[in-house]
């Protein structure tokens, strides 16, 4: 049973004469898109007269489908630009009925809101200009048994050949869940926006149990534009079963590149229920705090309420100040939240 | 700096729980100080407090993860502990590394990368990463946009969360949010979400707040705009299918 989802659909058709994406757009959501019998994929996207109200110029919307392999198989666009406030839905498998690509699918699915009539060029300065840098896309993958969404935007520019090379990435990912009932899959994405990069990634993934204890294994060459997506236990042809089994099937997931970058999902399925769970997971990373202010600053702040207080007071007239010295003290120590 | 007083580095990063007999919360943490300084042999240590939805102390609970050591913490055994059972309220996690490196004095504060799920015992399972760090000062209020879905299929809550954890004009530190409702056609509705007090959180489920929401949308995905006095944080969707009742809670 499919579900009625009621939600219309923004009107796509296959655009013929379009090249790639503008090697410097930014406004692009790159994502894994599916459809079996298990899971079907959707995305929803806000264009927001409140995100861009500044916005001078119309904005389209244009998908571009690249199998597993990274070939791409179609792109599509609107016919009209978008209205400000306008949300938007796309189906993949009406995207793919509409490409004429029948049975099973997953691949990589490249959404952008490209402005109407600008040079790429200009998009760098426009982008820092009006904040345009991402499409606000959910993507949703559900079934008539489980709904779940990832919101991201993707990684721009990644893998591009005008920029240094990266060094790279680790990924790693504490929602392993292997058990009789419960799968664990992982997708890596391989994404670019330059149509000139055509080298394939390989990522070396290892599995650890709560106490540290690892296996290892290297994934096959994953192409540019395409999608890594198994089932973690076969990979490790049943051994990272057995290796979390003491510990209720939880670990950790670590996946790790060199030069280049791979975008990760995680997705665990309960085999009983048929749910699905899916989320993107986080490079192991610092993040920085610039400008925090954190307990130093608070015990800056108490002090200086204090002399502020006593300031205050001190600059009162004569008479005022005495007035104020035979108040009592709680209504000032609440206003100054003692 | 004294490996004791790295701790001030890491502010406590916050999170929402729920627990009660249907629908539970389990923290997933690994010590990935392994995977950034994978020379140094690094302790990470977790240090876990759980505020009450009006933003009382419940209780602290701290561990020792070693090298690529993980842990994956049940908020049903920390309460029990505690002999609560139904539960909805605040987290904060600290990741604390053992060991100086020279990284750490460059930089004043830096965070805590976990994960948290979410699951119930028919299937619904979603996991989400951290979120922000509280605050200790008024700041600049944030405005934030999520997806919305409200139909005959679908039912979204957003969970609010004061993230003021200090005492400075701690009187004055209510979150107050508002909420625009946008339906595709670019119509609004204004609603305004309750009061809550600093470290306290609610799950406001929007129908409550307005029951007509439902023909508002048409059955559409809509946007909920959300601002106010005092609002820090970016706060959480829970968004439930009903067919299945499965659920996915969401980050902006």
């Amino acid at each position: 049973m499919r579900i009625q989802m009621g939600y219309r659909s923004i009107q796509l058709a296959p655009d013929n004469k379009g090249t790639s994406i503008p090697p410097e757009a930014c406004m692009i959501t790159q994502c894994l898109g599916i459809k079996n019998k298990k899971i079907s994929t959707r995305f929803t996207g806000f264009y927001s007269k409140g995100l861009y109200s500044r916005t001078p110029v119309d904005i389209k919307l244009r998908v571009e489908i690249a199998d597993k392999d990274g070939n791409i198989v179609g792109r599509l666009s609107t016919d009209k630009p978008l209205k400000t406030d306008q949300s938007y839905c796309v189906e993949l498998s009406k995207v793919l009925d509409l490409l004429g690509l029948k049975g099973d699918f997953y691949g990589q699915v490249v959404m952008s809101l490209e402005p109407v009539g600008l040079r790429s060029s200009d998009l760098e300065q426009y982008v820092s200009t009006y904040s345009l840098s991402s499409t606000d896309v959910c993507i949703e993958y559900y079934s008539d048994r489980f709904y779940t969404s990832v919101q991201h935007s993707g990684i721009n520019p990644a893998n591009h050949l005008s920029r240094r090379k990266h060094h790279g990435i680790t990924m790693y990912s504490p929602k392993v869940f292997i058990t009789e009932k419960v799968e664990t899959y992982l997708a890596l994405i391989h994404p670019t926006t330059d149509p000139d990069y055509d080298f394939p990634a390989v990522a070396d993934i290892k599995v650890l149990t709560p106490e540290g204890k690892s296996i290892e294994r290297r994934t096959s060459p994953i192409p540019a534009r395409g999608v890594y997506f198994v089932n973690v236990d076969h990979v490790f042809e049943g051994d990272a079963r057995e290796l979390l089994r003491p510990f209720g099937g939880l670990g950790t997931l670590k996946a790790k590149t060199d030069g280049q970058v791979l975008m990760p999902l995680v997705f665990n399925h309960n085999t009983v229920s048929g749910a699905w769970m899916i989320d993107h997971t986080r490079p192991a990373f610092l993040e920085i705090f610039e400008g925090y202010k954190g307990e130093r600053h608070l015990q800056m702040a108490n002090s200086l309420r204090y002399q502020i207080a006593h300031n205050l007071i001190a600059s009162l007239p004569l008479a005022l100040r005495e007035r104020f010295k035979k108040m009592p003290l709680r209504p000032l120590r609440n206003l100054l939240g003692a | 700096m004294s490996p004791a007083d790295l701790i001030n580095k890491f502010p406590p990063i916050l999170h929402w729980i729920k627990e009660n007999s249907s629908f539970h919360t389990r923290l997933h943490v690994h010590n990935y100080f392994s995977f950034l300084f994978p020379d140094s042999d690094m302790n990470a240590r977790i240090v876990v407090s759980i505020y009450d939805e009006n933003g009382g102390r419940l209780r602290d609970y701290s561990t020792i993860l070693g090298t690529d050591q993980s842990k994956f913490i049940e908020f049903s055994s920390l309460l029990e502990e505690v002999s609560v059972t139904s539960f909805q309220g605040s987290v904060t996690v600290q990741i604390v590394p053992d060991k100086e490196v020279d990284i750490f004095s460059k930089y004043e504060f830096m965070g805590s990368e976990f994960y948290m799920s979410y699951y119930s015992k028919n299937g619904g399972f979603s996991i989400v990463h951290n979120a922000r760090s509280v605050r200790y000062l008024p700041s600049r209020p944030l405005r934030s946009v999520m997806r919305i879905l409200i139909d005959s299929n679908y039912d979204t809550s957003i969970v609010f969360q004061n993230v003021f954890y200090g005492s400075f004009l701690r009187s004055l530190q209510t979150l107050k949010p508002e909420i625009i409702i946008l339906n595709r056609d670019g119509a609004s509705k204004k609603l305004r979400g309750p009061s809550i007090p600093p470290r306290g959180c609610r799950e406001v489920r929007l129908l409550d707040l307005d029951a007509t929401l439902g023909d508002f949308l048409e059955g559409q995905p809509g946007a909920a705009y959300l601002s106010g006095k005092n609002m820090y944080f970016k706060p959480l969707t829970l968004i439930t299918h009903l067919p299945s009742n499965t659920f996915g809670v969401h980050h902006t």
